[in-house]
């Protein structure tokens, strides 16, 4: 009795439905027998293949373009897909792409077959549950996003408003600075009071950075506003004075920053922004008076930006979307690139976080899962960390005290609220922590030598490592 | 070394004399060969196999005995982009439905990489821009949906038809 392709086994089958073989074989395929219609719901692989051949772009590529813009601080309960528009209140859309520039146009045809199994939901969230995850619904729409012809198609991201913390540590004062909505406050370790508070009402606060007890600089959506801690003056720098438009509607929101200083008096002021700028910028403290200095176009969104430890450099990451190069090294002086780092990035892969260990050494993490480790002096990357089943770091903190976690590298993922710690001397994973039941982000981490402090969704986990037994306890904030 | 040989045994009970450097093209031999340290003039049994079809996989293997081993896959990065098969290859794949997709479970069995490479492209090739109905007659696969079931489907799947 000779055997037929139904009597294969399943790893073979998707094996053969990988080979090559376009979208539109696929959906012939799911066409021909239950067999085959069942197997090609289930398993995802030959899609994102075929997606992959189709796009000509690696899955990370796709991922840091459909998933990114606001990542920074707002939760990953989002996705493309087209829909009607009745959405819960604490959801807003965002539009990707659109042709006809005239909103809101829906496409015509709803594609989204009836699900059987997935329908969990209450009426008021019904289709986003439903096509949250779905790849074959988004890659329908990729492919028609692809082919870019047809006048009514749009690409609408839905994001749930939730602001998650940002976090930093002021290892001078023992504060833990945080944002909340669209409050910036100052925890003071110590006392357990809060010692600063303020709130900005023009947007969300993307970004910010504390320096010492004189100057916090904060991105209020695509406003750099400058505070001055002697005189609680607030001088707010208008950034929106663009080279150009990237696409319309595109947000100028600054996306990193950085400050330097080596007299108190003279302040250096970095900026990055979604537009591809970076802007550098002083702040006199006697004159209390600001000025641009420069500002110059990468190749794309600036996700972090870090000077070196002498203030003679400074380092950005992209993301990577369109150059194989996403980590550049600047001089402050002049408004060009001095050093592109040649690390075998993917199209795509990105780097988000910056963050260094020594003077000389740092670390680079993005949408793929490796981190590299650079030095400055060689312009190398001389160690590259691969973690297969981590990927899409979203925060990266680094630890260089003598503690349990010592000279550990913290790695914060997008998925499933994991934080890593990786021993940085024996080049190792040490461990693997889920700090919430949530899948959710880690959008930000701050060590100090006695807590690991991680922001997941709504609140602030805090690790504790001074008693052996390290718990784990979560701060609400209820401040 | 060379020209060392050692036994194979088909699940119908015919004893193959295979030199030992094709026969390790089979990681599942080599892996017997070598971890468990079975004695050289044991035979080994196959009973995953039929003579015929073992025929046809020493006939592979001996041909390719010399080819470079293949550069291990990378998921994302490494994407094959050409579906050919040498003429060699295409020659030897000249075979009826029945045993391809017995060659496909014998070098998985076998864990031949470079055989079950080439097979399954072989079964994609035969995949390729065909309608629906086209693969079910090149397949002998029975249309078991309803035509309401039918009707459905094809039409949440028209959007890739029309370019």
């Amino acid at each position: 009795m000779t055997i037929s392709i139904l009597d294969l086994p399943n790893e073979i089958l998707i094996d053969i439905f990988c080979r090559y073989v376009s979208i539109k074989d696929l959906c012939r395929l799911k066409q021909v027998c239950r067999t085959f219609y069942i197997k090609l719901n289930n398993y995802t692989l030959p899609w994102k293949k075929a997606l992959t051949r189709l796009t000509n772009v690696s899955f990370s590529q796709l991922k840091n373009a459909a998933g990114c813009p606001s990542f920074e601080n707002i939760r990953h309960d989002s996705t493309i897909l087209s829909h009607p528009l009745h959405l819960p209140a604490d959801y807003h859309y965002e539009t990707l792409y659109d042709r006809s520039n005239d909103f809101p146009h829906l496409l015509s045809n709803d594609y989204r077959p009836s699900l059987n199994d997935l329908n969990l939901c209450s009426k008021f969230d019904c289709d986003i549950n439903r096509t949250i995850n779905n790849y074959y619904y988004l890659i329908s729409l990729a492919y028609k996003w692809n082919k870019q012809n047809n006048i009514n198609n749009i690409l609408i991201k839905f994001i749930r408003r939730a602001q998650t913390s940002l976090l930093q540590y002021d290892e001078h004062n023992h504060q833990l600075w945080f944002t909340f909505d669209n409050t910036l406050r100052c925890l003071n370790l110590h006392t357990n009071h809060i010692d600063y508070s303020h709130r900005f009402n023009h947007d969300d606060i993307l970004c910010y950075k504390i320096y010492n007890d004189h100057l916090i600089c904060l991105a209020n959506g695509d406003l750099l506003r400058i505070i001055c801690r002697r005189t609680n003056e607030i001088y707010s720098c208008y950034n929106n004075q663009n080279l150009q438009h990237i696409l319309p509607g595109e947000r100028h929101d600054i996306l990193s920053l950085d400050i330097y200083s080596n007299d108190k008096e003279r302040y250096l002021i970095l900026n990055g922004s979604r537009d591809h700028t970076v802007s550098m910028r002083t702040f006199d403290m006697s004159r209390q008076f600001n000025q641009l200095i420069w500002r110059t176009q990468v190749d794309d969104r600036v996700l972090c930006s870090r000077f070196t430890n002498d203030g003679q450099y400074f380092l950005i990451g992209t993301g990577g979307t369109s150059s194989l190069y996403p980590l550049i090294l600047f001089n402050i002086e002049r408004a060009q690139p001095i050093h592109l780092y040649n690390a075998r990035y993917r199209l795509g892969a990105g780097v988000r976080c910056i963050e260094w260990v020594s003077s000389n050494v740092f670390i680079a993490a993005g949408f793929d899962s490796q981190f590299k480790e650079f030095d400055i002096r060689t312009g190398q990357c001389h160690y590259t960390f691969n973690d297969e089943f981590g990927n899409d770091y979203c925060s990266l903190a680094v630890s260089v005290d003598n503690n349990y976690i010592s000279n550990g590298i913290i790695l914060g993922g997008n998925h499933h609220s994991t934080v890593r710690l990786v021993n940085r001397t024996q080049r190792q994973l040490q461990n693997v922590l889920f700090v919430s039941k949530q899948s959710s982000p880690v959008h930000s981490l701050a060590v100090t030598s006695e807590y690991l402090f991680a922001s997941v969704d709504r609140s602030i986990v805090a690790l504790d490592f001074t008693g052996c037994n390290r718990q784990l306890q979560q701060i609400h904030l209820k401040f | 070394m060379a020209g060392h040989k050692i036994k194979l045994q088909s699940n119908d009970g015919d004893i193959f004399d295979v030199e030992v450097e094709i026969a390790k093209l089979s990681i599942t031999i080599k892996t017997m060969l070598e971890d468990l340290s079975m004695n050289e003039e044991e035979i080994i049994p196959l009973p995953n196999i039929n003579s015929a079809i073992f025929k046809k996989v020493i006939q592979w293997t001996t041909h390719h005995k010399d080819d470079p081993p293949l550069p291990p896959e990378d998921d994302e990065n490494r994407e094959k982009n050409t579906n050919d098969i040498s003429s060699w290859d295409q020659e030897f794949l000249k075979v009826d439905q029945g045993t391809l997709f017995e060659l496909i479970l014998a070098a998985n069995y076998l864990d031949i990489k470079g055989l079950l490479d080439v097979t399954c492209t072989s079964v994609a090739n035969m995949i390729k821009g065909k309608t629906s109905e086209e693969i079910r007659q090149t397949f002998n696969i029975k249309n078991d949906f309803t035509p309401q079931e039918e009707e459905q489907i094809k039409k949440e799947n028209e959007w890739c038809e029309n370019k």
